[in-house]
Protein backbone atom coordinates (compact mmCIF):
# COMPACT_ATOMS: atom_id res chain seq x y z
CA UNK A 1 0.00 0.00 0.00
CA UNK A 2 1.43 3.56 -0.46
CA UNK A 3 0.66 7.16 0.20
CA UNK A 4 1.48 10.25 -1.84
CA UNK A 5 1.53 13.26 0.08
CA UNK A 6 0.05 11.62 2.87
CA UNK A 7 -2.83 10.37 1.05
CA UNK A 8 -3.71 6.40 1.04
CA UNK A 9 -3.91 5.84 -2.74
CA UNK A 10 -7.25 3.76 -3.83
CA UNK A 11 -7.79 1.68 -6.54
CA UNK A 12 -9.77 3.71 -8.63
CA UNK A 13 -6.84 6.55 -8.45
CA UNK A 14 -6.54 7.97 -11.46
CA UNK A 15 -2.96 8.13 -11.45
CA UNK A 16 -2.06 4.82 -11.47
CA UNK A 17 -0.26 2.82 -13.95
CA UNK A 18 1.28 -0.38 -14.71
CA UNK A 19 3.88 0.14 -12.32
CA UNK A 20 2.02 1.69 -8.89
CA UNK A 21 -1.40 -0.45 -9.37
CA UNK A 22 -0.32 -3.52 -7.70
CA UNK A 23 0.92 -1.67 -4.79
CA UNK A 24 -2.07 -0.49 -3.63
CA UNK A 25 -3.10 -3.56 -1.87
CA UNK A 26 0.01 -5.34 -0.80
CA UNK A 27 1.70 -5.15 2.52
CA UNK A 28 4.56 -2.65 2.32
CA UNK A 29 4.28 0.50 3.73
CA UNK A 30 5.37 3.18 1.35
CA UNK A 31 4.99 7.13 1.54
CA UNK A 32 5.91 9.45 -1.37
CA UNK A 33 5.70 12.98 -2.17
CA UNK A 34 4.57 13.07 -5.09
CA UNK A 35 3.63 10.70 -8.00
CA UNK A 36 6.57 10.78 -9.92
CA UNK A 37 8.79 10.09 -7.04
CA UNK A 38 6.12 7.13 -6.79
CA UNK A 39 6.15 5.96 -10.01
CA UNK A 40 9.85 6.54 -10.25
CA UNK A 41 10.36 3.92 -6.65
CA UNK A 42 8.03 1.25 -8.71
CA UNK A 43 10.03 1.47 -11.57
CA UNK A 44 13.20 1.39 -9.57
CA UNK A 45 15.09 4.25 -10.71
CA UNK A 46 15.41 6.12 -7.19
CA UNK A 47 18.01 5.66 -4.77
CA UNK A 48 16.92 7.23 -1.51
CA UNK A 49 13.67 5.81 -0.35
CA UNK A 50 12.45 2.42 0.36
CA UNK A 51 11.89 -0.49 3.32
CA UNK A 52 14.57 -2.02 5.70
CA UNK A 53 14.50 -5.41 4.59
CA UNK A 54 15.49 -7.01 8.04
CA UNK A 55 15.51 -8.79 9.87
CA UNK A 56 15.63 -5.70 11.98
CA UNK A 57 13.19 -3.31 11.87
CA UNK A 58 11.71 -4.84 9.31
CA UNK A 59 9.83 -3.13 6.71
CA UNK A 60 10.12 0.35 7.91
CA UNK A 61 9.87 2.85 5.75
CA UNK A 62 12.90 5.05 5.14
CA UNK A 63 13.41 8.10 3.26
CA UNK A 64 17.40 9.64 3.09
CA UNK A 65 17.87 12.93 0.98
CA UNK A 66 17.27 12.56 -2.54
CA UNK A 67 20.43 14.85 -3.54
CA UNK A 68 23.66 15.06 -1.38
CA UNK A 69 25.75 12.56 0.53
CA UNK A 70 24.27 10.35 2.99
CA UNK A 71 26.09 9.35 6.13
CA UNK A 72 24.90 6.60 7.70
CA UNK A 73 25.32 5.30 10.88
CA UNK A 74 24.47 1.64 11.90
CA UNK A 75 25.49 -1.01 14.78
CA UNK A 76 26.38 -3.95 13.53
CA UNK A 77 23.89 -6.19 15.03
CA UNK A 78 20.74 -4.07 14.20
CA UNK A 79 19.66 -1.77 10.90
CA UNK A 80 23.01 -2.65 9.26
CA UNK A 81 24.57 -0.39 6.19
CA UNK A 82 24.00 -3.52 4.03
CA UNK A 83 20.45 -3.70 4.79
CA UNK A 84 19.88 0.09 4.19
CA UNK A 85 21.71 -0.46 1.25
CA UNK A 86 19.15 -2.92 -0.12
CA UNK A 87 16.89 -1.16 0.83
CA UNK A 88 16.95 2.26 -1.10
CA UNK A 89 18.59 0.70 -4.43
CA UNK A 90 22.16 2.84 -3.46
CA UNK A 91 24.16 1.11 -6.32
CA UNK A 92 27.70 1.42 -6.66
CA UNK A 93 27.26 4.98 -5.03
CA UNK A 94 28.95 4.42 -1.75
CA UNK A 95 31.96 4.43 0.21
CA UNK A 96 32.09 2.07 3.88
CA UNK A 97 34.21 2.19 6.60
CA UNK A 98 34.61 -1.93 6.35
CA UNK A 99 36.64 -1.57 3.01
CA UNK A 100 40.08 0.05 2.74
CA UNK A 101 40.72 3.36 0.99
CA UNK A 102 44.22 2.16 -0.12
CA UNK A 103 45.23 1.10 -3.20
CA UNK A 104 47.02 -2.10 -1.99
CA UNK A 105 49.85 -3.03 -4.66
CA UNK A 106 48.67 -5.55 -6.59
CA UNK A 107 50.28 -9.09 -6.36
CA UNK A 108 51.30 -8.05 -2.38
CA UNK A 109 50.56 -10.18 0.50
CA UNK A 110 48.94 -7.38 1.86
CA UNK A 111 46.23 -7.66 -0.44
CA UNK A 112 45.65 -11.47 -0.90
CA UNK A 113 45.46 -11.26 3.18
CA UNK A 114 43.09 -8.32 2.93
CA UNK A 115 40.61 -9.78 0.02
CA UNK A 116 40.36 -13.71 1.84
CA UNK A 117 39.38 -11.14 4.91
CA UNK A 118 36.87 -9.55 3.13
CA UNK A 119 35.66 -11.59 0.65
CA UNK A 120 32.62 -12.03 1.46
CA UNK A 121 31.59 -8.12 1.84
CA UNK A 122 33.22 -7.50 -1.36
CA UNK A 123 31.30 -9.78 -3.27
CA UNK A 124 27.86 -8.67 -1.13
CA UNK A 125 28.46 -5.17 -2.28
CA UNK A 126 29.69 -5.79 -5.56
CA UNK A 127 32.71 -4.93 -5.81
CA UNK A 128 35.20 -8.11 -5.20
CA UNK A 129 36.05 -7.71 -9.24
CA UNK A 130 35.34 -3.96 -9.37
CA UNK A 131 38.24 -1.22 -11.09
CA UNK A 132 39.66 1.15 -8.34
CA UNK A 133 38.46 -0.91 -5.43
CA UNK A 134 39.67 1.70 -3.02
CA UNK A 135 36.99 4.13 -4.13
CA UNK A 136 34.56 2.45 -2.07
CA UNK A 137 36.86 2.34 1.53
CA UNK A 138 36.70 5.43 3.63
CA UNK A 139 39.31 4.05 5.83
CA UNK A 140 42.92 3.28 5.49
CA UNK A 141 43.71 0.06 6.56
CA UNK A 142 47.06 0.68 8.31
CA UNK A 143 46.01 2.43 11.29
CA UNK A 144 43.36 -0.35 11.81
CA UNK A 145 46.27 -3.12 11.63
CA UNK A 146 48.23 -0.95 13.84
CA UNK A 147 45.48 -1.11 16.26
CA UNK A 148 45.02 -4.52 16.25
CA UNK A 149 48.69 -5.17 16.84
CA UNK A 150 48.51 -3.17 20.02
CA UNK A 151 45.70 -4.30 21.14
CA UNK A 152 46.95 -8.09 20.93
CA UNK A 153 49.92 -7.06 22.74
CA UNK A 154 48.19 -6.31 26.06
CA UNK A 155 46.71 -10.26 26.01
CA UNK A 156 50.23 -11.43 24.93
CA UNK A 157 52.73 -9.65 27.39
CA UNK A 158 50.55 -11.10 30.47
CA UNK A 159 48.70 -7.82 30.87
CA UNK A 160 45.19 -9.69 29.87
CA UNK A 161 44.81 -13.01 29.77
CA UNK A 162 45.11 -14.91 26.02
CA UNK A 163 41.98 -16.91 27.25
CA UNK A 164 40.15 -13.24 26.57
CA UNK A 165 40.46 -13.60 22.84
CA UNK A 166 38.58 -16.43 22.76
CA UNK A 167 34.82 -16.27 21.50
CA UNK A 168 33.53 -17.50 24.95
CA UNK A 169 34.93 -14.36 26.57
CA UNK A 170 34.09 -11.94 24.00
CA UNK A 171 34.27 -10.43 20.69
CA UNK A 172 37.62 -8.94 20.31
CA UNK A 173 39.37 -11.66 19.61
CA UNK A 174 37.85 -11.92 16.49
CA UNK A 175 39.24 -8.35 14.95
CA UNK A 176 42.37 -8.92 16.69
CA UNK A 177 42.49 -11.93 14.52
CA UNK A 178 41.74 -10.48 10.90
CA UNK A 179 44.34 -7.70 11.72
CA UNK A 180 46.89 -9.89 12.31
CA UNK A 181 46.42 -11.83 9.38
CA UNK A 182 46.56 -8.98 7.01
CA UNK A 183 49.66 -7.60 9.32
CA UNK A 184 51.30 -10.96 8.43
CA UNK A 185 50.95 -10.45 4.85
CA UNK A 186 52.39 -6.61 5.12
CA UNK A 187 55.11 -7.90 7.45
CA UNK A 188 55.65 -10.55 4.64
CA UNK A 189 55.53 -7.65 1.88
CA UNK A 190 58.30 -5.72 3.91
CA UNK A 191 60.63 -8.93 4.36
CA UNK A 192 60.55 -9.11 0.38
CA UNK A 193 61.37 -5.06 -0.02
CA UNK A 194 63.75 -5.64 2.81
CA UNK A 195 65.10 -8.79 0.71
CA UNK A 196 65.24 -6.74 -2.68
CA UNK A 197 67.18 -4.27 -1.07
CA UNK A 198 69.69 -6.38 0.41
CA UNK A 199 70.52 -8.30 -2.82
CA UNK A 200 70.77 -5.08 -4.44
CA UNK A 201 73.20 -3.93 -1.90
CA UNK A 202 71.13 -0.73 -0.99
CA UNK A 203 70.94 0.22 2.79
CA UNK A 204 68.02 -0.88 4.65
CA UNK A 205 65.77 1.48 7.08
CA UNK A 206 66.17 0.07 10.45
CA UNK A 207 62.21 -0.10 11.35
CA UNK A 208 62.06 -1.97 7.90
CA UNK A 209 65.07 -4.42 8.97
CA UNK A 210 63.59 -5.32 12.58
CA UNK A 211 60.42 -6.39 10.50
CA UNK A 212 62.29 -8.47 8.33
CA UNK A 213 64.46 -10.02 10.97
CA UNK A 214 60.88 -11.14 12.66
CA UNK A 215 59.63 -12.76 9.47
CA UNK A 216 62.62 -14.44 8.55
CA UNK A 217 63.22 -15.75 12.53
CA UNK A 218 59.63 -16.95 12.53
CA UNK A 219 58.03 -17.68 9.49
CA UNK A 220 58.26 -21.43 9.69
CA UNK A 221 55.99 -21.33 12.72
CA UNK A 222 54.05 -18.43 12.43
CA UNK A 223 53.06 -18.55 8.68
CA UNK A 224 51.57 -22.25 9.05
CA UNK A 225 49.76 -20.38 12.09
CA UNK A 226 48.06 -17.51 10.80
CA UNK A 227 47.79 -18.50 7.15
CA UNK A 228 45.60 -21.46 8.59
CA UNK A 229 43.72 -19.22 10.53
CA UNK A 230 39.95 -19.36 9.61
CA UNK A 231 37.98 -16.23 8.54
CA UNK A 232 36.19 -14.66 11.07
CA UNK A 233 37.40 -17.06 14.16
CA UNK A 234 38.70 -15.74 17.42
CA UNK A 235 42.46 -16.05 17.45
CA UNK A 236 42.08 -16.99 21.15
CA UNK A 237 40.44 -20.05 20.41
CA UNK A 238 43.74 -21.66 18.79
CA UNK A 239 46.10 -19.33 20.24
CA UNK A 240 45.33 -21.13 23.79
CA UNK A 241 45.81 -24.97 22.04
CA UNK A 242 49.13 -26.38 23.86
CA UNK A 243 50.49 -27.03 20.38
CA UNK A 244 50.09 -22.90 19.63
CA UNK A 245 51.51 -21.71 23.14
CA UNK A 246 54.88 -21.12 21.35
CA UNK A 247 53.66 -18.73 19.02
CA UNK A 248 52.43 -15.81 21.55
CA UNK A 249 56.42 -14.80 22.29
CA UNK A 250 56.49 -15.00 18.01
CA UNK A 251 53.58 -12.68 17.77
CA UNK A 252 54.67 -10.43 20.52
CA UNK A 253 57.92 -9.92 18.78
CA UNK A 254 56.13 -9.42 15.15
CA UNK A 255 53.73 -7.11 16.46
CA UNK A 256 56.66 -5.02 18.85
CA UNK A 257 58.44 -4.80 15.43
CA UNK A 258 55.63 -3.76 13.15
CA UNK A 259 53.71 -1.39 15.57
CA UNK A 260 56.78 1.26 15.27
CA UNK A 261 57.36 1.08 11.89
CA UNK A 262 53.49 1.69 11.05
CA UNK A 263 53.68 4.68 13.74
CA UNK A 264 56.95 6.33 11.72
CA UNK A 265 55.14 5.56 8.44
CA UNK A 266 51.68 7.41 10.08
CA UNK A 267 53.79 10.27 10.78
CA UNK A 268 55.32 10.32 7.03
CA UNK A 269 51.82 9.93 5.62
CA UNK A 270 49.77 12.54 7.91
CA UNK A 271 50.86 15.79 8.67
CA UNK A 272 47.88 15.82 11.46
CA UNK A 273 50.05 13.28 13.43
CA UNK A 274 53.16 15.45 14.16
CA UNK A 275 53.53 15.87 17.73
CA UNK A 276 51.42 12.62 18.75
CA UNK A 277 52.87 11.00 21.23
CA UNK A 278 52.68 6.43 20.90
CA UNK A 279 54.94 5.27 23.50
CA UNK A 280 52.59 3.22 25.44
CA UNK A 281 49.70 1.04 24.96
CA UNK A 282 46.87 3.96 25.60
CA UNK A 283 49.24 6.69 23.51
CA UNK A 284 49.14 4.14 20.60
CA UNK A 285 45.52 3.43 20.92
CA UNK A 286 45.18 7.36 20.45
CA UNK A 287 47.68 7.67 18.28
CA UNK A 288 46.25 5.04 15.44
CA UNK A 289 42.71 6.32 16.05
CA UNK A 290 43.94 9.73 15.26
CA UNK A 291 45.77 8.53 12.17
CA UNK A 292 42.27 7.07 11.07
CA UNK A 293 40.18 10.04 11.63
CA UNK A 294 42.76 12.50 9.85
CA UNK A 295 42.60 9.61 6.70
CA UNK A 296 38.87 9.45 7.01
CA UNK A 297 37.94 12.89 6.55
CA UNK A 298 39.86 13.20 3.72
CA UNK A 299 38.46 9.85 2.24
CA UNK A 300 34.78 11.33 3.11
CA UNK A 301 35.11 14.75 1.64
CA UNK A 302 37.10 13.22 -1.78
CA UNK A 303 33.96 11.37 -2.36
CA UNK A 304 31.65 13.87 -1.31
CA UNK A 305 33.37 15.97 -4.42
CA UNK A 306 33.17 12.85 -6.47
CA UNK A 307 29.00 12.79 -5.85
CA UNK A 308 29.28 9.37 -4.38
CA UNK A 309 25.34 8.94 -2.63
CA UNK A 310 26.24 7.06 0.78
CA UNK A 311 29.17 6.57 3.47
CA UNK A 312 28.44 4.06 5.52
CA UNK A 313 30.10 4.09 9.46
CA UNK A 314 29.54 3.24 12.93
CA UNK A 315 27.20 5.19 14.50
CA UNK A 316 29.43 6.57 17.02
CA UNK A 317 31.80 7.56 13.87
CA UNK A 318 28.82 9.31 12.83
CA UNK A 319 28.75 11.38 15.96
CA UNK A 320 32.48 12.20 16.27
CA UNK A 321 32.17 13.98 12.58
CA UNK A 322 28.73 15.59 13.95
CA UNK A 323 30.38 16.81 16.86
CA UNK A 324 33.62 17.85 15.26
CA UNK A 325 32.32 20.13 12.26
CA UNK A 326 33.16 16.89 10.10
CA UNK A 327 30.75 16.42 8.30
CA UNK A 328 30.94 16.78 4.87
CA UNK A 329 29.25 20.20 2.83
CA UNK A 330 25.74 20.05 2.41
CA UNK A 331 25.96 16.32 3.48
CA UNK A 332 23.16 14.60 5.99
CA UNK A 333 23.54 12.22 8.78
CA UNK A 334 21.42 9.45 9.57
CA UNK A 335 21.67 7.84 13.28
CA UNK A 336 20.13 4.53 12.13
CA UNK A 337 20.71 2.51 15.60
CA UNK A 338 17.78 1.26 17.48
CA UNK A 339 17.19 3.81 19.45
CA UNK A 340 19.07 6.77 17.51
CA UNK A 341 16.56 9.59 16.21
CA UNK A 342 16.15 8.79 12.67
CA UNK A 343 15.32 4.80 12.83
CA UNK A 344 12.78 6.12 15.64
CA UNK A 345 11.67 8.66 13.55
CA UNK A 346 11.02 6.03 10.79
CA UNK A 347 9.63 3.41 12.76
CA UNK A 348 7.44 5.49 14.60
CA UNK A 349 5.80 6.99 10.77
CA UNK A 350 5.76 3.63 9.20
CA UNK A 351 3.44 2.45 12.38
CA UNK A 352 1.22 5.25 12.03
CA UNK A 353 0.72 5.02 8.75
CA UNK A 354 0.36 1.36 9.24
CA UNK A 355 -2.32 1.98 12.16
CA UNK A 356 -4.38 4.18 9.77
CA UNK A 357 -4.65 2.28 7.27
CA UNK A 358 -7.84 1.56 5.20
CA UNK B 1 5.52 8.56 43.10
CA UNK B 2 4.22 12.01 43.19
CA UNK B 3 6.44 12.79 46.38
CA UNK B 4 10.01 11.82 44.14
CA UNK B 5 11.91 14.64 44.48
CA UNK B 6 16.10 13.43 43.84
CA UNK B 7 18.54 14.20 42.10
CA UNK B 8 21.74 11.48 42.04
CA UNK B 9 25.08 11.62 39.91
CA UNK B 10 25.85 8.52 38.24
CA UNK B 11 29.57 7.15 37.46
CA UNK B 12 29.07 4.50 34.40
CA UNK B 13 32.62 2.31 33.64
CA UNK B 14 32.61 -0.31 31.38
CA UNK B 15 34.94 -3.28 30.39
CA UNK B 16 33.67 -4.72 27.09
CA UNK B 17 37.02 -5.14 25.04
CA UNK B 18 39.77 -6.07 26.95
CA UNK B 19 40.38 -2.90 28.06
CA UNK B 20 38.70 -0.31 30.02
CA UNK B 21 36.36 1.48 27.67
CA UNK B 22 35.59 5.34 28.63
CA UNK B 23 33.82 6.54 31.53
CA UNK B 24 30.27 8.12 31.37
CA UNK B 25 28.62 10.51 34.61
CA UNK B 26 24.89 11.24 34.67
CA UNK B 27 22.62 13.34 36.12
CA UNK B 28 19.35 12.21 36.63
CA UNK B 29 16.47 14.78 38.26
CA UNK B 30 13.07 13.58 39.30
CA UNK B 31 10.26 15.63 40.19
CA UNK B 32 6.83 13.67 40.85
CA UNK B 33 6.53 11.89 37.68
CA UNK B 34 9.05 14.16 35.61
CA UNK B 35 12.43 13.23 35.01
CA UNK B 36 15.74 15.04 33.38
CA UNK B 37 19.33 13.17 32.41
CA UNK B 38 22.20 14.97 31.61
CA UNK B 39 25.46 12.79 30.04
CA UNK B 40 28.30 15.54 29.61
CA UNK B 41 30.99 12.72 28.60
CA UNK B 42 29.44 13.40 24.95
CA UNK B 43 27.89 10.31 24.28
CA UNK B 44 24.48 10.23 22.54
CA UNK B 45 20.63 8.93 23.83
CA UNK B 46 21.44 5.77 21.89
CA UNK B 47 24.24 4.57 23.90
CA UNK B 48 22.98 6.04 27.43
CA UNK B 49 19.97 4.27 27.02
CA UNK B 50 22.13 1.16 25.98
CA UNK B 51 23.81 0.89 29.05
CA UNK B 52 19.89 0.19 30.36
CA UNK B 53 18.41 -1.93 27.88
CA UNK B 54 20.89 -4.16 25.86
CA UNK B 55 19.81 -7.73 26.43
CA UNK B 56 23.14 -8.45 27.89
CA UNK B 57 23.07 -5.63 30.21
CA UNK B 58 26.75 -4.89 28.90
CA UNK B 59 26.17 -1.68 26.68
CA UNK B 60 27.27 -1.79 23.55
CA UNK B 61 29.40 -4.25 22.93
CA UNK B 62 32.02 -3.59 19.80
CA UNK B 63 32.42 -6.44 17.98
CA UNK B 64 34.61 -5.30 14.56
CA UNK B 65 37.83 -3.33 14.71
CA UNK B 66 35.70 -0.21 13.36
CA UNK B 67 33.79 -0.91 16.93
CA UNK B 68 36.65 -0.89 18.32
CA UNK B 69 38.29 2.07 17.91
CA UNK B 70 35.06 3.88 17.42
CA UNK B 71 34.42 3.44 21.29
CA UNK B 72 37.45 5.63 21.74
CA UNK B 73 36.97 8.26 19.83
CA UNK B 74 37.51 11.73 22.08
CA UNK B 75 33.55 12.68 21.89
CA UNK B 76 32.61 15.93 23.41
CA UNK B 77 29.09 17.52 24.34
CA UNK B 78 26.27 17.11 26.21
CA UNK B 79 22.81 14.72 25.86
CA UNK B 80 19.68 15.84 28.01
CA UNK B 81 16.59 14.38 27.91
CA UNK B 82 13.26 15.43 29.47
CA UNK B 83 9.87 13.20 29.93
CA UNK B 84 7.22 12.36 32.26
CA UNK B 85 5.21 9.45 33.30
CA UNK B 86 1.88 9.58 31.23
CA UNK B 87 2.60 11.40 29.22
CA UNK B 88 3.38 10.99 25.53
CA UNK B 89 6.68 11.81 24.02
CA UNK B 90 10.02 13.09 26.10
CA UNK B 91 12.40 15.18 24.39
CA UNK B 92 16.14 14.65 23.54
CA UNK B 93 18.73 16.94 22.73
CA UNK B 94 22.18 15.35 21.43
CA UNK B 95 25.50 16.41 22.22
CA UNK B 96 26.10 17.71 18.50
CA UNK B 97 22.68 19.96 19.49
CA UNK B 98 20.15 17.82 17.61
CA UNK B 99 16.96 18.13 19.47
CA UNK B 100 14.08 14.72 18.83
CA UNK B 101 11.26 13.54 20.71
CA UNK B 102 11.12 9.81 20.89
CA UNK B 103 8.03 8.03 23.17
CA UNK B 104 8.32 7.95 27.07
CA UNK B 105 8.92 4.62 27.22
CA UNK B 106 11.98 4.52 25.10
CA UNK B 107 13.65 7.53 27.19
CA UNK B 108 12.20 6.40 30.91
CA UNK B 109 14.33 3.49 31.02
CA UNK B 110 17.36 6.05 31.63
CA UNK B 111 16.10 7.56 34.33
CA UNK B 112 14.20 4.75 36.01
CA UNK B 113 17.55 2.74 36.37
CA UNK B 114 17.92 4.20 40.02
CA UNK B 115 14.64 2.72 41.26
CA UNK B 116 14.41 -1.09 41.73
CA UNK B 117 11.57 -3.07 38.97
CA UNK B 118 10.86 -6.53 38.98
CA UNK B 119 12.59 -7.56 42.36
CA UNK B 120 9.49 -8.62 43.88
CA UNK B 121 10.06 -12.38 43.72
CA UNK B 122 14.09 -12.05 44.50
CA UNK B 123 15.44 -13.23 47.82
CA UNK B 124 18.10 -10.98 48.87
CA UNK B 125 21.43 -12.31 48.36
CA UNK B 126 23.20 -10.15 51.36
CA UNK B 127 23.43 -6.92 53.08
CA UNK B 128 26.49 -4.03 52.46
CA UNK B 129 26.96 -0.50 53.27
CA UNK B 130 27.53 1.55 50.14
CA UNK B 131 26.95 5.26 49.74
CA UNK B 132 26.70 5.42 53.63
CA UNK B 133 23.52 3.51 53.13
CA UNK B 134 22.63 0.36 54.26
CA UNK B 135 21.76 -1.78 50.85
CA UNK B 136 19.92 -4.92 50.40
CA UNK B 137 22.05 -6.95 47.78
CA UNK B 138 19.89 -9.18 45.22
CA UNK B 139 21.75 -11.10 42.34
CA UNK B 140 19.71 -12.43 39.86
CA UNK B 141 20.91 -13.26 35.87
CA UNK B 142 19.97 -12.49 32.49
CA UNK B 143 20.64 -15.53 29.76
CA UNK B 144 19.87 -15.59 26.55
CA UNK B 145 21.74 -15.86 22.47
CA UNK B 146 24.24 -13.72 21.43
CA UNK B 147 26.02 -13.88 17.51
CA UNK B 148 24.83 -17.45 18.02
CA UNK B 149 26.53 -18.78 21.56
CA UNK B 150 24.91 -18.40 24.43
CA UNK B 151 25.16 -15.76 26.99
CA UNK B 152 24.86 -15.68 30.95
CA UNK B 153 25.40 -12.15 33.05
CA UNK B 154 25.16 -11.96 36.26
CA UNK B 155 23.71 -9.02 37.99
CA UNK B 156 24.79 -7.60 41.23
CA UNK B 157 21.96 -4.67 42.18
CA UNK B 158 22.36 -2.91 45.86
CA UNK B 159 19.29 -1.25 47.06
CA UNK B 160 19.03 1.45 49.62
CA UNK B 161 15.15 2.20 50.46
CA UNK B 162 13.66 3.07 47.16
CA UNK B 163 16.91 3.40 45.47
CA UNK B 164 19.25 1.40 43.22
CA UNK B 165 22.64 2.23 44.13
CA UNK B 166 24.62 -0.09 42.63
CA UNK B 167 24.23 -2.07 39.16
CA UNK B 168 27.12 -4.51 38.62
CA UNK B 169 27.05 -6.32 35.51
CA UNK B 170 29.13 -9.43 34.51
CA UNK B 171 29.60 -11.64 31.89
CA UNK B 172 29.99 -15.09 33.43
CA UNK B 173 31.76 -16.10 30.16
CA UNK B 174 34.58 -13.81 29.88
CA UNK B 175 36.03 -10.30 31.16
CA UNK B 176 32.83 -8.01 29.90
CA UNK B 177 31.74 -5.56 32.95
CA UNK B 178 29.62 -2.98 32.99
CA UNK B 179 29.44 -0.56 36.79
CA UNK B 180 26.55 1.81 37.00
CA UNK B 181 26.96 3.51 40.72
CA UNK B 182 25.23 6.48 42.66
CA UNK B 183 28.05 8.68 43.86
CA UNK B 184 25.75 11.00 45.10
CA UNK B 185 22.22 11.16 46.16
CA UNK B 186 19.94 14.26 46.99
CA UNK B 187 16.35 14.27 48.07
CA UNK B 188 14.42 17.06 48.26
CA UNK B 189 16.34 19.44 46.26
CA UNK B 190 14.92 19.32 42.62
CA UNK B 191 13.12 22.44 41.41
CA UNK B 192 10.77 22.59 38.18
CA UNK B 193 13.58 24.27 36.70
CA UNK B 194 15.60 20.72 36.24
CA UNK B 195 12.91 19.14 35.12
CA UNK B 196 11.87 21.19 32.32
CA UNK B 197 13.02 21.31 28.30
Amino acid sequence: MFWVAGVQIDPGDLNLNGATTPRVRDAPIRAYDTWVEATAHAANTTDYIGNLPGPSSTGTWVRFHDAHMNVLGEDHTEVTFRQMRTAVNMGASFIFERFASDVMPPGSQLLAAYDVENAVELVHFGINAAPNRHLYGSESIYPKIGFGLVLMTEYLNGNNPVAHLCQAAGYTGQPVQRYLKIAWGLARDIADQVNALNLAGNPVPPLEAAVALVVANHTATLNPYITGLVVDAWLGDTLTLPANVARGPELLALANAMIPLLCARGLAQEPGLAGQAHGNFAQRLAFFGLWRDLNFAQSVAAANVRNIRYAGMGALHLQYLQANAGMPANSHGYDMRSVGAHLIGFENATALLRLNAH
Amino acid sequence: MADRNVRARMLVTRNVSGTPGPESKLTLWWLGDRFHVRDEAGRAFHDVATDVVAPRGLGFIPRTIEDLMNVRLPLKGRMDCFGALGVAEGTITEPWGEKWKARTDRISPVAGQLFPAGLESVRPSGHERFLNRDCVEYTTHREGTDGGRQYRSKVRLLVAGPYVLLREVTDEGGPMRLRAEVTALDEGVVTEADVKA
